[in-house]
């Protein structure tokens, strides 16, 4: 078979791994949002600058050091997660039992400091940042083009969502989580070191999207502005997910790249915009999302 | 054996800016039930709440085994010993009854363990992989107090754990309780449930805006009679 409804199975194929591709940054950047909002209760608005940090850590631990990309990939997301530890403390610490809104604003405003300065450093031209080498390669299956680092992405990413999502529901410390989400303070009264507990979570969803960061890094451009671009889109599927929800935030996000993809191929003029009428229709429908529970 | 292991003098707490506890002192010494006992919104839950630092704002001093633990933070109050079985009981809706069971953790050596738990609880048991929401109310009152008794506590502060149970649930309740109390538990039981409280409490205190009143042990139960009709409306 090489067509389906009229439409070249390469095509197809291509714009559906295409699809996975971008689906696997937002399953990492929204889990990462929808971990912190469920027990934070703040709208991580620096998400996507975090993000950015992760690329630009590795971006300039490649040139300064020469580490390898493995290296990077571990080393950089770690040092956007001790940032956000510091963060945390000093700043997030102070808003928490207020009204969402001092949240939002304060990671928002975090967020264009942090873009500032990396426009102010580094200029607002993309950065080259190659592949790794061993996987620079395509393979070709039964017709389907597969680059190789496209493919490690999906994967990669695919398995950390569901080692995150065994970590939250699966074990005691998930647990911990689980039962703050629903009522801190007696977590805490209970003997649960909740304070740490906080600021471990936000630097664990931080960590997840400097580590989204790294990956992007080689395929889009690494500039200041690379997250505030993509986590719009972010936001909008983590609203379709549901706020909170753990399993919705990787699910749609995977969901949302492939019908990105498909819509491609289909109707390319409407590519950009699918995700947000998706939200809207969702929003309309299901006000707290496909897989969020109704308030 | 006379030292109290909890001595609460003169506490004072608020809830933002609203003062609700007006100089509360009361003490309950090793192996005793005491029993708190008021009106609607005399202060009996944020008596208990106060001693878990779960209230806004508190002053005066509360000592568990001798430790001051105002201004302690409030994930360290536990481990002086307190086991807390609140009055909304603070199941953890989403998680399961095993997790809601092993979530907390052991603040002292004689913790109970999960198998002697599912034997006093085989409700317990039958329906620990089903989510704790689910459970009836009798039930979830149960879990309450399964799971602070497997960390080990040396004190239990229940809130009116027979709130809205049925009469055979409040029955097992009771005779968890005694035998508890028969191997040494010490207790603070607020109960509005008198009848329930008088086969239980050593001594009684009562409480009135925030205030304790009156203050008598068993045999001064009769004298009391009035004061405490007068108070919990029998
Ligand atoms: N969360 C809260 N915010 C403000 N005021 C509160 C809060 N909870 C209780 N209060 C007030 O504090 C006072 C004492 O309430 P508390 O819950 O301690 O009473 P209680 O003796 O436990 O009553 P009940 O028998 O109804 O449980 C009451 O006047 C009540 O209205
Ligand atoms: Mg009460």
């Amino acid at each position: 078979m090489t067509e389906l409804f009229g439409i070249p199975m390469p095509v197809l194929s291509g714009q559906i791994l295409l699809g996975l591709f971008n689906g696997a940054f937002y399953a990492l950047l929204s889990l990462g949002l929808a971990v912190i909002f469920g027990l934070l209760r703040v709208i991580n608005f620096a998400h996507g600058a975090l993000y950015m940090m992760g690329a630009f850590i590795a971006f300039l631990l490649g040139q300064w050091l020469g580490l390898p990309f493995w290296a990077l990939l571990v080393v950089a997301p770690v040092l956007v997660g001790v940032f956000a530890v510091a963060m945390e403390k000093l700043l997030l610490r102070h808003v928490y039992g207020l009204d969402p809104l001092y949240g939002l604003l304060l990671t928002f405003g975090v967020a264009l400091v942090i873009e500032g300065m990396a426009q102010y450093m580094f200029g607002v031209a993309g950065k080259p940042f190659s592949q790794p080498q061993a996987l620079s390669g395509v393979s070709m299956i039964g017709g389907m083009i597969l680059p190789h680092y496209r493919v490690f992405v999906i994967v990669v990413a695919l398995i950390t969502c569901l080692g995150t999502w065994a970590l939250i529901e699966r074990t005691r410390l998930g647990a911990f989580l689980r039962a703050a989400t629903e009522n801190r303070p007696l977590v805490e009264a209970f003997g649960v070191n909740v304070p740490v507990l906080l600021t471990a979570t936000y630097a664990f969803g931080a960590l997840l999207a400097g580590f989204a960061g790294v990956m992007g890094a080689p395929v889009f451009q690494v500039s200041a502005f690379m997250g505030s671009n993509l986590i719009i889109i972010v936001f909008a599927v983590v609203v379709i997910g549901g706020m909170g929800s753990i399993g919705g935030a990787i699910a749609s996000g995977f969901l949302l790249g492939l019908c990105e993809g498909l819509t491609k191929v289909v109707y390319p003029e409407a590519a950009n915009i699918v995700v947000f009428a998706i939200m809207a229709v969702v929003l309309f429908f299901r006000p707290s999302g496909l897989f969020g529970k109704a308030a | 054996m006379t030292e109290p292991i909890l001595q609460i003098e003169n506490l004072h707490g608020w809830y933002d800016e609203s003062h609700v506890l007006h100089g509360v002192t009361l003490e309950a010494r090793r192996g005793e039930t005491v029993a708190l006992i008021g009106r609607n919104g005399a202060g009996k839950t944020s008596t208990l709440r106060a001693a878990m630092n779960l209230l806004g704002r508190r002053e005066g001093s509360i000592r568990v085994n001798g430790r001051e633990t105002i201004g302690m933070p409030r994930h360290k109050v536990a481990y002086t010993g307190l086991g807390y079985v609140p009055e909304e009981r603070g199941i953890f809706a989403s998680l399961s009854v095993q997790e809601n069971l092993m979530l907390l953790p052991s603040i002292g050596e004689n913790g109970m363990s999960v198998a002697r738990i599912y034997e006093i609880f085989p409700n317990l048991r039958e329906r620990r992989r089903a989510a704790a929401g689910t459970l009836s109310g009798g039930e979830q009152q149960m879990l309450a107090m399964a799971r602070v008794l497997r960390t080990g506590p040396q004190l239990l502060l229940l809130d009116e754990p027979t709130e809205g149970l049925a009469p055979v649930i409040v029955k097992a309740i009771g005779s968890l309780l005694a035998q508890l109390k028969a191997d040494g538990m010490t207790m603070l039981l607020v109960e509005q449930n008198f009848h329930f409280a008088r086969r239980l409490a050593d001594r009684f205190y009562l409480i009135e805006n925030g205030r304790i009143t009156d203050h008598f042990d068993r045999e001064g139960l009769e004298a009391h009679a009035d004061r405490v009709a007068d108070v919990v409306g029998v």
